[in-house]
């Protein structure tokens, strides 16, 4: 791999499609998707708010009938009895209210909580398939993680539950009660929308502030967190103990922790102030709209219960009013940027193409293929030719940059060219699908993966479509050299969730295991065994030797000495093939290949 | 003055640390409480109470209308007031998330920066350190904020007991006499909800493993684009979620039905004093004002108290296992000068003697070192080679203090390792690690850490960066030696992987210690580029003594002496060529190697 600059211009020009994520884009399709992963209970939980923004009207109406009763009793000498009725039908209402409210808040969890899981599934699908090289890209990556966040923290589920609510609860609430006032009084309606107007606009106010702040503090919290990573963390830890760099380390780590929670501090108290106005806003709305009640109440259009009544309604409606716009809306708003980055990414293209079966007699053809990493200002490959027959094993080597890693993820199909075509098994990697395309290649990787699953798991993960099968994983465990032959298959192998730890070369081995599993008829093996013994790596490279016989192979090795196994060699340099030939053609041309075998079969000279 | 130290930690300690950040604030969110719950209730009562029967009386004609207005304007006030006043808190605790922020986010990384290297390596003690660092501020905010609402929650069942004790003292001691059970009830349901929780994190780390760490990674894509895992991969995280989502549900379904009986009993109870309150009414001994008002009092307190009382209980008994983890956490061992530079002038190496060191790992089962005795002298070039899990690595970690219980003695010019000062055992040695660092910073400063204790000018490092072979990646860089390196700033350029090991190499070169130990220090580099440091080394480290840590016997044949070590003991030791002709394990392992260059 080559330097890869990752630098600010490289957006992905996705301006152009901006307007197609615009909010009520985003709100629809939200609400779109949460019905259709939660189903029926995404129409119950919309049916049980509705009740219950009935029910709050309702609490007036009782409360009211309540006071004007007491008030005749008082005054005229009414019975107990005739008391008791309108304070049985409030007890009945304020116990439903508990019930609905209970109801709402149990199926709102159940199907938030329940999609977010959905969601992180599709997520997963879909990262599964875009384009293998967009994970070289920080951009890409940054996006993926925040994305992920957004679902894991159910932004997008609380931020479509906040847009339904608006509709099935709060609208209804206001509605109900706006008839109800509206017959107290025409004008009293028209006072407390009025009232709000100014308080809405407020918001867009704070949505931008807190935008602004995320996009300050975002690549501050990045800086933070390494700096943090650096002293303390389980990868640092060690090295900069013994350098002494606790006090580089920590003076950064002040620095960007006073940016970040000042950058926060400045957030909050703007918004304190947008809050703050908010409230006195609707405060002298209240208070409008109060004396209209106050006036009705004078003339004798309506009576005192009625006025207590429904200023407490009233009360109750303006908080509900500035919770509605100070929290939820504001929660939402917050949440918007994250909600376009997943939709984003949802949309992104996939890798398709045609089913059908790679015959290795074709062998794999590359032709004038060139590729740069997403973001990167120079190619990694360069116009490379290669022909790999079926049944040969090609080595290819050079110097650490020059490429061989991005050739071998084209050879593979891992990576699509920019430029010329990759033919594998009589198939064009760029329109083939990547289960037809991958099902008789397989591989062991410089990057192998530790997976915190069982022993067994760990092998059979690289054929999930057939169950596994104990006696294959045992014989590749054998074939690898895994020396741990006692250890049972269902070891569970990370001590996190509750196993044991393997070794580093233990953990090799088990990646060679897996590759030869997967059934195959082209092997790529990428620095198969960079933290393996010596002797242990003689014998892994004999067995290579056999396991790659009748196959299209390739490794990619800086010990020259194992290249010999291969039947032909590709020398790179700064991404082009430079030179290609057998060992012997190859030391013979007294090129780049010839000086670094010089070099290092120096050092196993006897003297 | 540190507000974490060593001691036993409870819950109460969320309102005793937010206090030592800012008593004001906490005094302040504790009276504001108290007021928010006092005047929806108490004040709201009293206003309705006398604006109700002044209005009575103006039908009645008792009085003029204008008697009234000071009642109204009392009334609108006192929910002005309770309106302005919610938005207070909020306020106060973001200002009280800063301070906390800034005093105890520096102070845990202090605390972690010190621990003992065993805690770091050992998986329970490293859990616990990232549970503690994870959520210190986040919990200790969520348990103020709990602790408030049941200071607010008291104060507004107290208003609800004065207001009635007046008129029907009866009902008022019943109230009290039920909040106990209801009390009762809130701590056993949130302490429940929070075992639910517990139970469903196991799932829960299952599931984000298959999500943060298979699913999404960039490490992984090779494996996971062509073994094409990812369908059955993300069928388990299906499975493990609904099993969490399944724990979590019931729970929440249990906590539902009690909050919401609570809420329902609480306001039950309250209906059941209004209903005393009917018959004083009608014999004219309670005014009609005064009914009203309580009423409305009593929905504003069911309403405040009922739902988050449960809430509440469960926040606080999160912080109390939290603050358990704390102090779990606050009493692990620490190293002393763990921070420490080290010494600028480093005392020269005069002799380097492990004389019978046995050590074992504080979680292992048996010896890793067994009686390892062997001597080295300055200036010279020594090389350990073996195989994988003989115990090698284990030797850099005792030369470099990480571990210091062992049995025997490592003696530096005969004094023993462990009684030197940190700073001046920190300057003997410098290491270039297998798992070298990767810092994302300049990589002038990444070279310049490797000796901190000096100040290197800026032409050193050039000269540096060229020795170890940097000059290409170096040529590449858009700001030089000034351009941070990774993925870390937008300006950043990352380096391939065999370029990260020669910023690691060049680190150890500028170190002014007199002894390096180079741990496989060439497994990413290229033949030419390995070549270069081994022709280089005689030169980069004359005058150094080295310990080589190898499995690459090539390049062992630098060494002036090899040990080959064996299952925690030295086999075998001498020259390159002394071994070769004892014809022993060296000499076969030698042989293995050199046929592939044959």
């Amino acid at each position: 791999m080559s330097v890869t600059v990752i630098g600010g211009e490289s957006t992905r020009a996705r301006q152009a499609k901006e307007h197609k994520y615009g909010l009520t884009h985003l709100i629809l399709r939200a609400c779109l998707d949460y019905f259709r992963a939660a189903k029926g209970w995404a129409a119950v939980e919309q049916g049980v708010a509705v009740l219950q923004a009935l029910s709050w009207t309702a609490a007036i109406i009782a409360t009211q009938r309540l006071f004007d009763t007491i008030t005749i009793a008082a005054n005229h000498g009414l019975g107990f009895q005739r008391v008791v009725a309108p304070l049985g039908v409030l007890a009945v209402v304020v116990v439903l209210q508990q019930i609905l409210s209970g109801a709402e808040s149990y199926i709102f969890t159940y199907n938030s909580y329940g999609n977010s899981g959905k969601f992180m599934a599709d997520f997963q699908r879909k990262l599964n398939r875009v384009p293998a090289a967009l994970y070289e890209d920080a951009e890409f990556l940054d996006e993926v993680e925040q994305s992920r966040e957004c679902l894991e923290y159910e932004s997008l589920g609380v931020f479509t539950a906040i847009c339904l609510n608006f509709l099935t609860s709060y609208a209804v609430f206001f509605a109900a009660l706006g008839v109800f006032l509206f017959r107290l009084s025409p004008l009293l309606p028209l006072v407390i929308i009025a009232a709000f107007i100014p308080a809405a606009l407020s918001l867009f106010a704070k949505a931008r502030v807190f935008a602004e702040l995320e996009e300050d503090n975002a690549p501050l919290r990045r800086r933070y967190e390494f700096y943090q990573d650096a002293i303390a963390s389980r990868e640092f830890f060690k090295e900069t103990r013994l350098l002494g760099g606790f006090n580089y380390f920590y003076r950064l780590f002040i620095q960007t922790l006073g940016l970040i929670t000042e950058n926060r501090w400045q957030a909050e108290r703007k918004t304190f102030w947008v809050r703050l106005a908010l409230n006195v806003v609707s405060f002298l709305g209240l208070g409008a709209a109060t004396l209209l009640l106050f006036q009705a109440t004078m003339s004798g259009s309506i009576s005192v219960g009625a006025f207590v009544a429904v200023f407490a309604g009233l009360t109750q409606m303006f908080s509900l009013m500035s919770e509605i716009v100070t929290e939820r809306f504001s929660e939402a708003s917050e949440y918007v940027g994250q909600i376009k980055q997943y939709y984003q990414l949802m949309d992104m293209p996939e890798v398709g193409g045609r089913h059908g079966k790679p015959d290795f007699i074709h062998g794999i053809r590359a032709q004038n293929v060139s590729f740069t990493y997403p973001g990167a200002e120079t190619p990694a490959v360069i116009n490379a030719t290669l022909e790999i027959e079926d049944g040969e094993t090609v080595a290819i080597v050079g110097e650490n940059g020059a490429g061989k890693s991005t050739l071998v993820r084209l050879l593979s199909g891992l990576y699509q060219p920019d430029k010329g075509s990759v033919m594998i098994g009589g198939l064009d990697s760029a329109d083939t699908h990547p289960e037809t395309l991958y099902r008789e290649t397989s591989g062991v990787f410089q990057k192998y993966q530790r997976y915190k699953m069982t022993l067994g798991e760990n092998v059979a993960i690289s054929n999930t479509l057939n169950p596994p099968d104990a006696h294959g994983i045992t014989k590749a465990l054998t074939d690898a050299h895994f020396n741990k032959g006692g250890t049972p298959l269902d070891t569970m192998l990370s001590p996190e969730f509750g196993g044991i730890d393997l070794s580093g070369g233990q953990w090799q081995r088990l990646a060679i295991a897996r590759g030869l599993y997967r059934a195959n008829q082209f092997i790529v093996l990428d620095e198969p065994t960079a933290a393996i013994d010596p002797l242990e790596e003689a014998h892994i490279y004999q067995q290579f030797e056999q396991l790659a016989q009748g196959k299209c192979a390739i490794i990619v090795t800086h010990r020259l000495g194992s290249v010999k196994l291969a039947d032909r060699i590709v020398v790179m340099d700064s991404g082009e093939i430079k030179d290609i030939g057998t060992h012997a053609e190859l030391l013979s041309r007294q090129g780049k290949y010839a000086q670094m075998w010089a070099a290092q079969a120096a050092w196993y000279e006897n003297r | 003055m540190p507000i974490l130290k060593p001691r036993r930690y409870n819950w109460k300690d969320v309102a005793g640390i937010s206090i030592s950040a800012s008593p004001a604030i906490v005094i302040s969110l504790l009276l504001l409480a108290v007021v928010e719950a006092l005047v929806p209730t108490f004040a709201i009562a009293l206003a309705t109470s006398w604006f109700v029967d002044t209005a009575l009386s103006v039908f009645a004609q008792q009085v003029e209308v204008a008697a009234a207005y000071l009642p109204l304007a009392t009334l609108i006030l006192a929910i002005g007031l309770a309106n302005t006043i919610n938005s207070i808190p909020g306020f106060l605790q973001a200002r009280l998330r800063y301070l906390l922020t800034r005093k105890l986010e520096p102070e845990l990384l202090q605390v972690r920066a010190n621990l003992a290297y065993q805690h770091i390596e050992d998986s329970d003690s490293w859990d616990l350190v990232e549970r503690v660092s994870d959520e210190l501020v986040d919990k200790i905010l969520g348990g103020l904020n709990a602790l408030i609402i049941l200071v607010r929650n008291t104060a507004a069942v107290a208003a609800m007991f004065a207001l009635l004790v007046a008129q029907v003292w009866w009902a008022a001691v019943a109230i009290l006499v039920l909040c106990v059970p209801l009390f009762w009830l809130a701590v056993r349901a949130g302490r429940e909800n929070y075992a639910a929780e517990v139970e469903a994190l196991k799932y829960e780390r299952r599931y984000s493993y298959y999500s943060e760490e298979v699913l999404t990674t960039r490490d992984g894509v090779e494996e996971r684009t062509l073994f094409g895992y990812a369908p059955e991969i993300t069928g388990r995280y299906s499975q493990a979620f609904a099993k969490a989502h399944q724990v979590q549900l019931r729970a929440e379904l249990k906590t539902t039905i009690t909050r919401k009986a609570a809420g329902a009993f609480l306001a039950i109870i309250g209906l059941l004093a209004i209903l005393a309150l009917i018959n004083p009414v009608l014999s004219g001994q309670l005014s009609t004002g005064m009914f009203m008002g309580i009423v409305a009092a009593v929905f504003a307190v069911v309403e405040m108290v009922g739902g988050t009382l449960q809430s509440a209980v469960a926040k606080l008994s999160e912080a109390q296992f939290f603050l358990g983890d704390l102090t779990e956490f606050l009493a692990l061992d620490s190293t002393a000068g763990a921070t420490e530079m080290p010494a600028a002038q480093p005392i020269p190496l005069e002799r380097l003697t492990f004389r019978n060191v046995s050590f074992q790992y504080p979680i292992g089962e048996h010896n890793v070192l067994n009686n390892v005795t062997f001597d080295l002298e300055p200036g010279k070039h020594y090389a350990f080679v073996g195989p994988n899990g003989a115990g090698k690595t284990t030797i850099a970690k005792l030369l470099t203090r990480l571990y210091d219980g062992y049995q025997g003695e490592i003696l530096v010019n005969g004094i023993e390792l462990r009684d030197y000062p940190g700073a001046t055992a920190k300057a003997m040695v410098s290491v270039v690690h297998q798992d070298f660092a990767r810092y994302q910073v300049s990589l002038a400063d990444n070279i310049a850490l490797g000796n901190v204790s000096n100040l290197l000018s800026p032409e050193k490092l050039l000269q540096v960066a060229n020795k170890v072979s940097l000059g290409d990646a170096l040529a590449q860089l858009p700001a030089g030696l000034d351009t941070p390196l990774g993925k870390l700033n937008e300006e950043g350029t990352d380096l391939a992987g065999g370029q990260w090991q020669k910023v690691a190499i060049a680190r150890s070169f500028v170190s002014s210690a007199p002894v390096v130990i180079l741990d496989e220090p060439t497994a990413a580099l290229d033949p030419i580029a390995e070549s270069e440091v081994y022709l280089e080394f005689e030169n980069l480290m004359h005058g150094k003594t080295t310990i080589m840590i190898s499995h690459r016997l090539g390049s062992t044949k630098l060494a002036d002496k090899i040990f080959v070590i064996g299952q925690g003991t030295i086999v075998e030791q001498g020259s390159h060529a002394e071994l070769m002709a004892q014809n022993g394990i060296y000499a076969q392992m030698f042989a293995t190697q050199s046929k592939w260059y044959k």
